[in-house]
């Protein structure tokens, strides 16, 4: 009847059976020491710490940690601004730029190597892409949600629905931008526009939620 | 209290049966004890009532706080609205809610559906090439524009066939058009006589009477007493036990005077307009001023009615977002 399920764990267990009885620890008492000492000498704590970290037997690790951390806190930046009166100069003009920028919108909600790269060199050169990637985020867990619920207070579904036509007129007014050839700075504009109202959105409707469950 | 008795109870039994004396020392510890667990327990289910009333409280909050959201987002999002809301040959009156790749061919890919639009709740999903619309075909150069043309045709909330390719087969969807937001069409209308600049105050809408739009700020919140009205879309189950297959069961009707509409009552349609979910009949509602005059027509205790009654007025202290406000453009310098 489960046969398929006592495979898996038997696979899983032999798998379990293969790994090392314990990890080795990422530091002995001297390199604690040294790094200690390292702490309280002078020079840039920067230099300081990347000349520790080279010798980490596991520096590719800590540099994909200290990757991860510029994502995640450039990630926190840019949900705190919103797109948001955020300006931005594009080298480019017209559509074309814009396409360009956003070939692979499809795959936005990850964040690549090249889109950490960007934030970290160019200042904000992955923004719009994040912009993107983090409102597809966020419409997936809308789109998870039913489509209203069983009871619906009007005052709140009126801003639920007001939201999401102004995110509908948006993508008709990006769709008409497009066709008309306008300049990516208008693009760009109207894409961040996009992103906040989905973001306002998925906050309304979580209070939605909330409320619903209320008895 | 309960428990309190329990223990007195306890110790009247004991008394009578001789194994303590009544009014001894041992009496007197159980009823003392009993009366510290009975306070004790008072006071937990007070705790519990007073963070459950402030739980309730913490959600109305956190639904007032939506609110605001939904409306300083609105807010800040008008000058870009405003700004960018005519490309080419103008707004559309009606919406789908897709964005759609320009440079697709063999059809308008959907780039984007946007969410809760009317494109999303019909099915149609991103990557989903449009080919049709309302049995006309989608083709050759410029796909988007095409769409873009033929739905400047489609009044609003009409239903219009979408056909689209999905994975390489035709598929149609049905999907009910929106009105596109702000926009309110004057096209016929004579233009009006010049009004010099500044005799109108500045702020959000707009009136481009070359292009025979006007744009005003776009219906958003529902303040006062019918916001608070609950709606429930009417299941098959529901109908049966209200006596009509379709409409929208009013859960909790507005507290206010003069309203006619009651909880239990059966909303099968406003201004001959039927809404077919709770969010319908919200958006329906949201298109009235407050004071406006509607006719309903319900279903009450299994019998059709007929009423006219007036949409509660706004609270006072909140404004009034679909206030039309008419602002003429001011002329380009000479």
């Amino acid at each position: 009847m489960h046969d398929d399920l006592d495979r898996n764990t038997a696979a899983m267990a032999a798998r379990l059976r293969q790994l090392p009885e314990e990890q080795t620890p990422p530091m002995n008492w001297q390199e604690f020491r040294r790094r200690s000492q390292a702490k309280r000498a002078p020079g840039h704590f920067l230099s300081r710490w990347l000349s520790a970290m080279r010798f980490q037997a596991r520096w590719p690790h800590a540099a994909a940690t200290a990757a991860l951390l510029v994502v995640v806190v450039g990630l926190a930046l840019l949900g705190r601004v919103g797109g948001i009166g955020l300006s931005r100069t594009h080298s480019g003009s017209g559509t074309e730029a814009f396409e360009n920028e956003y070939a692979h919108e499809s795959g936005a909600d990850e964040v690549s190597g090249d889109e950490t790269r960007g934030m970290t060199a160019g200042g904000s050169a992955a923004e719009p892409r994040l912009v993107v990637g983090r409102s597809k985020a966020i419409e997936r867990w809308l789109a998870s949600l039913p489509q209203e619920p069983a009871v619906v207070r009007v005052g709140t579904r009126a801003a639920v629905a007001g939201l999401e036509d102004q995110i509908a007129q948006v993508d008709e007014m990006l769709t008409s931008a497009r066709v008309e050839g306008v300049e990516s700075d208008r693009l760009v504009t109207l894409q961040r526009e996009r992103a906040r109202l989905v973001g306002s959105l998925a906050e309304v409707r979580y209070a939605e939620v909330v409320a619903a469950q209320s008895p | 209290m309960k428990i309190e008795a329990i223990f007195l109870s306890a110790a009247l039994v004991a008394g009578a049966a001789g194994l303590v004396p009544v009014g001894s020392v041992a009496a007197r510890e159980i009823s003392t004890e009993a009366t510290k667990i009975s306070t004790e327990a008072d006071a937990a289910a007070q705790d519990a009532q007073d963070l459950g009333a402030k739980l309730e409280a913490a959600r109305a909050r956190l639904e007032a706080a939506a609110h605001e959201v939904a409306e300083l987002t609105t807010e800040m999002g008008k000058p870009v609205m405003d700004r960018y809301m005519v490309f080419g040959e103008g707004p559309a009156r009606s919406i789908i809610g897709v964005q759609l790749d320009a440079k697709s061919k063999d059809g308008a890919r959907i780039q984007e559906v946007s969410p809760g639009g009317p494109a999303a709740d019909a099915g149609l999903h991103t990557g989903d090439v449009i080919v049709g619309i309302n049995g006309k075909e989608v083709k050759g150069d410029e796909p988007a524009r095409q769409v873009l043309r033929l739905m400047r045709d489609i009044n609003p909330e009409s239903k219009v066939t979408v056909r689209v390719m999905r994975d390489g087969k035709p598929r149609d969807f049905v999907v009910t058009t929106r009105r596109a937001v702000g926009i309110f069409s004057v096209h016929g209308m004579p233009p009006l006589p010049p009004v010099p600049p500044g005799e109108l105050p500045d702020g959000p809408g707009d009136v481009d009477w070359e292009s025979g739009n006007a744009f005003f700020a776009p219906p958003i919140l529902i303040h006062g007493p019918l916001g608070d009205m609950e709606l429930a879309t009417l299941t098959p189950q529901l109908g049966r036990y209200f006596g009509t297959s379709k409409g929208v069961l009013v859960v909790r009707a507005p507290k206010a005077e003069g309203f006619k509409l009651e909880d239990g009552d059966v909303i099968l349609s406003i201004d001959g307009r039927e809404p077919s979910t709770g969010s319908h009949a919200t958006r329906i509602l949201s298109s009235y001023q407050p004071g406006e005059k509607i006719s309903l027509q319900l279903m009450r205790d299994h019998k059709p009615l007929k009423l006219e009654t007036t949409l509660p007025a706004s609270d006072e202290s909140q404004p009034d977002h679909r206030r039309v406000r008419i602002i003429r453009k001011a002329p380009p310098p000479l």
